[in-house]
């Protein structure tokens, strides 16, 4: 994510130093008898008039570069023992070199330009494919929070009911009537808690890059599969290590990241006939932060394990196969590594590694 | 016959939040209340001489509310089943009924609906409690007949009179009249009818 270095040639320098060159030359050719090929350093002038803006400047240059060297043949009239026709030959040289020079250049410059412009349009493709598979995630959590705000709401519900059966019947259990409010008072904590995580997940940009641990990551992500991992009949489990160095990055993306690779889990294990397990870790190695995400589940397909990181590679009915894609694509932004291994279970296991912020 | 234990509420729910809840609801009733955090943990500890009723969520990590009522139905425990739902899709939801769910309460619902359905459910138990009881003394009595007494309740419940009957059995009317006093007497029967009735409610084992 660090910005380009500046290049020491800007499009200003090229075109003050293409001029500075013509005039050196000129003055120099003129100083020097018609038979010397004095002429040709023209070409580096053009060169340089290439790396100049506005895109008519090289011809602008060229065009002098070729008046000028015509131009010495009237000025200079000495021409020494040198035949006519060999000064004559020696300046065509000259323009030949400095017009070669001038339409290889366009042309290569045209071919950078071609290259930039696909090259744009690649990133801008995978920028509508990271949007868009924000929004698939975006769709499938709004279900998925649909039902774990019903959770605390359906406790709430109840415990205000029977809080009220308590107040109406005077004063014989005042402790009972105290924990039904504290929990009323708790799960409406947790409810605005699942709102506020899900805020963040479909705005983002919202964030500034910043200290992230990767264990909230974890814990705020984990309750919105829940929906899933019912469905599915699978447990998820929670196995990190705390406290945990804090990584630098983007939390809404590493969310999506912790997100993408635990929906895949409990995919991956809803109807395996075996123990349905998608689990979570972390873990600090060294000068760097671990996060593995382990299923139980149908395992990598066969052959190589890094296409499931292939762009529009699925296996499941209706997957867009730009997940891990993307997913990889973050964990590299942010520094880090994304791969995918077999079980010895028969279950996949993708492990995320991301540096350690330093002096945090 | 010993005092009957009082009824409880057993609650299983992954969500501990959702548990407490539904427990207070329980209590709330005055009965006793067991809850658990999921489907195992019932299992292991649940007595199915307990009478009472179960609250159940039906999506659980692990087994799920569903799998836990079919494995039930299979022991042959007819605890009733109070199924609590997040959003129930219809096809869960008929499962869950075909399988003998009580009822299916969708998430949120009110502390009314829930109180009922409970007291529902307990009264169900107590009254398929009670009938079970009653079936299986029938079976006991039954069991007592001699096979000459069997012979007389068979004929007596297709209707036939003293005097057919000795007639089928080549008996004389006076030992019939006989074997249906006894018949009366073990099978603790009032009236021809209880006798039948008692028998059929029993199923037609010996026809």
């Amino acid at each position: 994510m660090s910005p380009p270095t500046r290049p020491l040639l800007t499009p200003g320098r090229a075109a003050a130093l293409s001029l500075t060159l013509v005039a050196a030359v000129f003055a120099v050719d003129l100083c020097l008898p018609l038979g010397v090929a004095s002429a040709v350093p023209y070409t580096f002038a053009v060169l340089l008039a290439l790396r100049a803006r506005p895109w008519w400047f090289v011809l602008a240059v060229a065009g002098l570069c070729g008046v000028l060297t015509v131009l010495k043949m009237g000025l200079v009239p000495e021409r020494g023992t040198t035949e006519m026709w060999k000064v004559v030959v020696n300046r065509c040289l000259a323009l030949f070199s400095i017009g070669m020079t001038t339409l290889l250049g366009v042309l290569g410059r045209r071919a950078e330009a071609g290259r930039r412009e696909a090259e744009g349009k690649m990133r801008d493709h995978l920028a509508t494919l990271a949007h868009l598979g924000r929004l698939h995630t975006a769709g499938q959590l709004a279900t998925g929070l649909a039902h774990e705000l019903n959770q605390p709401l359906a406790a709430i519900g109840l415990q205000a009911e029977i809080a009220e059966q308590f107040a109406a019947g005077g004063d014989t259990n005042h402790d009972a009537l105290m924990i039904s409010l504290a929990e009323i008072t708790e799960q409406s904590q947790r409810a605005a808690a699942i709102v506020k995580t899900l805020r963040r997940l479909t705005q983002p940009g919202e964030e500034k890059p910043g200290p992230v641990d990767l264990n909230d990551v974890i814990r705020s992500v984990a309750p919105l599969i829940d929906r899933e991992a019912r469905r599915a009949g699978a447990d998820v489990q929670l196995h990190l290590t705390d406290p945990l160095p804090p990584v630098w990055g983007d939390r809404v993306q590493l969310e999506q990241v912790v997100f993408n690779l635990l929906r895949n889990a409990v995919e991956a294990v809803a109807g395996v006939a075996r123990e349905r397990v998608a689990r979570v870790e972390s873990a600090a190695e060294g000068d760097a932060v671990t996060v593995v995400v382990r299923d139980t589940g149908c395992g990598l397909p066969p052959g190589d394990p890094e296409r499931v990181f292939e762009r529009f590679y699925t296996t499941k009915p209706g997957g867009m196969g730009v997940g891990l894609a993307i997913s990889r694509s973050i964990v590299e932004s942010h520094g880090g590594r994304l791969w995918a291994d077999r079980e010895p279970t028969g279950g996949a296991a993708f492990r995320c590694r991301l540096p350690a912020e330093r002096g945090a | 016959m010993s005092v009957d234990p009082l009824p409880t509420i057993f609650v299983v729910d992954d969500d501990a939040a959702v548990a407490r809840a539904l427990a207070g609801a329980g209590r709330l009733l005055g009965y006793p209340v067991r809850a658990f955090d999921g489907a195992s943990s019932f299992l292991n500890a649940y007595d199915p001489v307990l009478p009472g009723c179960l609250v159940l969520d039906i999506r659980m990590p692990g087994m799920t509310g569903l799998e836990l009522q079919r494995k039930l139905a299979d022991d042959g425990v007819e605890l009733p089943i109070v199924m609590i739902s997040g959003h129930a899709d219809v096809r869960t939801a008929v499962e869950a009924m075909t399988l003998g769910a009580l009822t299916l309460l969708e998430k949120p619902f009110r502390l009314d609906e829930l109180m009922t359905q409970i007291r529902r459910g307990v009264e169900w138990d107590a009254a398929n409690r009670a009938a079970r009881a009653r079936k299986d003394s029938t079976a006991a009595r039954l069991a007592q007949l001699t096979p000459k007494e069997r012979e007389v309740l068979e004929l007596i419940a297709r209707g036939k009179t003293n005097k057919e009957i000795a007639a089928d059995l080549g008996l004389s009317v006076r030992a019939v009249e006989d074997r249906r006093a006894r018949l009366m007497k073990k099978m603790d029967a009032k009236s021809v009818a209880d006798l039948v009735w008692v028998r059929s409610a029993h199923g037609d084992r010996g026809s």
